[in-house]
């Protein structure tokens, strides 16, 4: 089974371009937090990896949810 | 939100309040923490707080009735904690009482003292260590006043002089004072005794706070009429007062109130082993007597519900301050300060139990309830913690709902309200339920197939839940008010309150009337109450009933009956605290290692998903399982609705329902165990992976990397992501994850 070790060489399927690093805003209960993420430089599209999304993501929801 | 009615929930909550005996004592002394160093054999320290409290200790233990014996909680149980031998046996054991001396600067008022009877030695005394110029004036040759009488005077002679040695006090003796020229000092108390003078004090004197009419006088002692014991407080209070006065140049203010926040609330001795007191062997305990003794005080201070309810032991509130937090949290101005209850208000089961175990009945549960309405209207209640409920409440409602009265027209008799999840967890339980009432008993019974609207309450959603409420109401109405026969508790529990006009009946007392033929015990099994099921003892015994009829040997659990617990499913806590619903799942398994047998399905699927051997009292009704059928995954719970809607209307109406299959359930997919229990666990639905999963193999948003391609749906307020592989001709899922957060222009560019 194939896992990711790194964010390189992800492509988006629909552009056939190489993701690129680049920085996203999210919005959660009123506020606002950004990270790098990796984004299809063609048409924008985003992809949240389980690191970030079980690690800084889920760790900054509960900090608002408990605000 | 109203800060009355938040406090109002708990305002019965009396823990951290002072025990009973401490209520009952005049002094007010701090018995548990007494009791509590004579069990540690820690005489000196135990001395030494009841010198602190008392001035003169034996001498005040021997004129006491000990009123803290009369009130003691371990009179209900055996017999009283013997306060007064232990007090005997602390001076006994304790071989130093000398005071401690304190190297205090002098002070330059000087007090006057007129009388030294107990009541003037304890005020002379306090004064005299906080170093002001104390003078005693005494109208015998000797002080003691009517202690002298009293038959234990040797030994109150010898105390009193140990404790007054390293302290400086002028005794002038032979010197009654008459008015009106009494001393000239800077604040006089005057407590000449039973017989004594008052010096035409007593008008306008105020008994609370022993200050006389006059600038700097303060009268009490047995001249104001009072008992020894009460003389000895006034010599307290006297020193105290006169300390406040000289400091501040004020007499005190007539109307304040007495010390606050004595309740005298007793705790519930339910279960407590007894232990009868311990008797002195010789005339005064010996140290192991002593600590035996002192360790039977219950060290009385409630926690019946932090006792029973994990989330409480958990964030080691109280409802008292629950309420206050709850309060605080409504009027935080966002930016200023932080909220401190959020994660607390939605951990609660919102079972009742603490309620239903308190014995002045503070209601935690409720004041959280009020706290997560009042987030929801303040638009603060994190939507994720109970978008995924509300969606299942929805298709319950629409897409797996069904009315019909029957076989007797339009209207019937009775109609049975199954509630979303039995069905969900085995269509079964409602064919087989409905036959029972419809067929064999040949009742005039409808079908109701929805929703009673809980999750709508758990959510804090009180318009929809009332909305709900209502909607079943007209559907009630169109079937010509017909009594509502429930398979769930929580329904019941809902329907009671929401539609307080229909009449409610548990599905098990009606098959308990039901004739059946008795079963040879097959099998033991603990049964276990659902948390709402506290509200009707007919449907617990009739559940027990069935049970034994069905071959099964009912076991009791601790924790049954009105204190039954929440199996952990209530409130909907698992998407906001999912540590504390594994406690709380863990907990109620671990109970007994006898199969459970349960009445509502969500237990049932929790022990399920748990690998706990649990049945449905209808799988031994019907004898459809044993317990050992797997948990029912979320998207087969839809099915299962769908189904027997479709079963149901074919077998009793002469209309079908086609049920809607959708293109991406006919997709080849595998999942593997283990993320199968990950999506149980964070509640994503295969439905969803399988969207995913067919809009990006239709052209969707997807990336991929070394033959593994990643694609992500918005499934209410929460974005799940997948990774999958092809897998010959269909797919195999990699990974699943999700998260609560949007990103700003969405994931999708």
């Amino acid at each position: 089974m194939a896992e990711f070790v790194s964010y390189e060489d992800i492509l988006c399927s629909r552009c056939r371009v190489r993701m690129e690093l680049a920085r996203a805003d999210f919005t959660y209960l009123g506020h606002n937090f950004h990270t790098e993420v990796m984004r299809c430089p063609k048409c924008g599209a985003v992809y949240i990896p389980e690191e970030l999304a079980e690690g800084k993501i889920a760790d900054a929801e509960t900090a608002l949810e408990d605000k | 939100m109203d800060k009355e009615k938040a406090m109002a929930f708990t305002s019965g909550c009396f823990r951290g309040e002072p025990a009973v005996c401490t209520n009952a004592c005049p002094f007010h002394l701090d018995l548990r923490s007494f009791t509590e160093k004579m069990q540690k054999g820690r005489f000196s320290s135990a001395y030494r707080q009841l010198r602190s409290e008392l001035i003169f200790p034996e001498t005040v233990s021997l004129l006491c009735s000990a009123p803290c014996e009369g009130v003691c909680t371990r009179k209900f149980l055996d017999d009283s904690v013997r306060i007064h031998d232990l007090e005997s046996a602390c001076f006994e054991l304790t071989k130093k009482k000398e005071p401690q001396v304190y190297r205090l600067p002098a002070r330059a008022e000087r007090i006057a003292v007129i009388g030294g009877g107990l009541s003037g030695l304890v005020c002379a005394l306090r004064l005299a260590i906080r170093k002001y110029s104390v003078t005693v004036y005494e109208a015998s040759g000797s002080w003691g006043g009517s202690l002298k009488d009293h038959p234990s005077w040797e030994k109150m002679e010898a105390e009193i002089r140990t404790q007054m040695s390293p302290e400086k006090i002028e005794f002038v003796f032979d010197h009654p004072v008459g008015s009106p020229d009494l001393p000239d000092a800077d604040a006089v108390y005057v407590a000449t005794g039973a017989s004594g003078s008052t010096f035409g004090l007593l008008d306008g004197w105020d008994p609370g706070t022993l200050a006389a009419a006059a600038k700097g006088i303060f009268v009490g002692g047995k001249v104001t009429g009072c008992s020894d014991i009460e003389a000895c407080l006034h010599g307290m209070k006297a020193a105290q007062q006169i300390e406040s006065y000289l400091l501040s140049g004020n007499m005190p203010d007539h109307a304040k109130k007495e010390e606050a926040g004595f309740c005298g609330h007793y705790i519930s001795t339910e279960g407590m082993e007894k232990c009868p007191a311990v008797l002195p062997s010789g005339g005064t305990y010996t140290k192991e007597e002593a600590a035996a003794e002192a360790a039977r005080c219950l060290q009385c201070d409630c926690s019946a519900c932090m006792d029973a309810c994990e989330m409480l032991q958990k964030y080691r509130k109280d409802p008292l301050r629950i309420s206050t937090e709850i309060y605080q949290d409504s009027v935080v101005v966002a930016g200023a300060s932080m909220r401190t209850i959020g994660r607390e208000v939605s951990s609660c089961n919102l079972c009742g139990l603490c309620e239903r175990i308190c014995p002045e009945n503070a209601d935690a549960g409720a004041a959280i309830l009020y706290s997560r309405r009042d987030r929801v209207s303040m638009g603060i209640y994190p939507p994720a913690f109970h978008d995924h409920w509300l969606r299942e409440m929805r298709f319950a409602m629409e897409d797996a709902s069904l009315v019909m009265a029957g076989s007797s027209g339009e209207t019937c008799e009775y109609v049975f309200f199954p509630g979303c999840q039995l069905g969900a967890s085995d269509p079964r339980y409602v064919e087989k339920a409905y036959a029972s009432l419809a067929e064999e008993a040949d009742l005039s019974c409808g079908l109701i197939l929805s929703c009673c609207g809980i999750p709508a309450r758990w959510a804090g959603m009180e318009e929809l839940e009332n909305d709900i409420a209502e909607r079943l109401r007209e559907q009630l109405h169109a079937l010509g008010n017909p009594k509502v026969i429930c398979a769930c508790t929580s329904c019941e529990r809902s329907l009671r309150e929401k539609l307080p006009e229909t009449e409610i009946i548990s599905l098990y007392s009606v098959l308990c009337g039901f004739p059946k033929e008795e079963t040879p015990v097959k099998t033991d099994a603990a049964v276990f109450d659902p948390c709402a099921s506290s509200l009707d003892a007919s449907a617990r015994q009739s559940v027990r009933v069935l049970a034994e009829r069905s071959g099964i040997r009912v076991q009791e659990l601790a924790w049954h009956g009105e204190k039954a617990r929440c199996c952990g499913f209530g409130g909907h806590i698992q998407a906001a605290n999912p540590e504390l619903y594994e406690e709380i799942t863990r907990n109620r398994i671990s109970e007994s290692d006898l199969p459970y047998v349960t009445y509502c399905a969500n237990c049932r699927e929790t022990f399920a998903s748990r690998g706990k051997q649990a049945m449905h009292i209808l799988d031994a009704v019907y004898g459809l399982d044993d317990g050992t059928r797997p948990p029912v995954p979320i998207n087969m719970r839809r099915q299962n609705m769908l189904r027997l809607k479709k079963d149901i209307m074919e077998k009793y109406t002469d209309q079908t329902f086609v049920i809607p299959r959708e293109a991406w359930e006919d997709m080849e997919l595998q999942i593997p165990e283990e993320l199968q229990k990950k999506m149980a666990r964070t509640l994503i639905s295969e439905d969803t992976v399988r969207k995913a999963l067919y809009t990006a193999e239709n052209g969707g948003v997807r990336f991929e990397k070394e033959g593994v391609f990643i694609a992500s749906i918005k499934e209410g307020v929460v974005t799940v992501w997948i990774h999958y592989q092809k897998n010959g001709e269909g797919y195999e899922l990699v990974k699943v994850y999700s998260h609560r957060m949007e990103i700003a222009g969405g994931q999708n560019g």
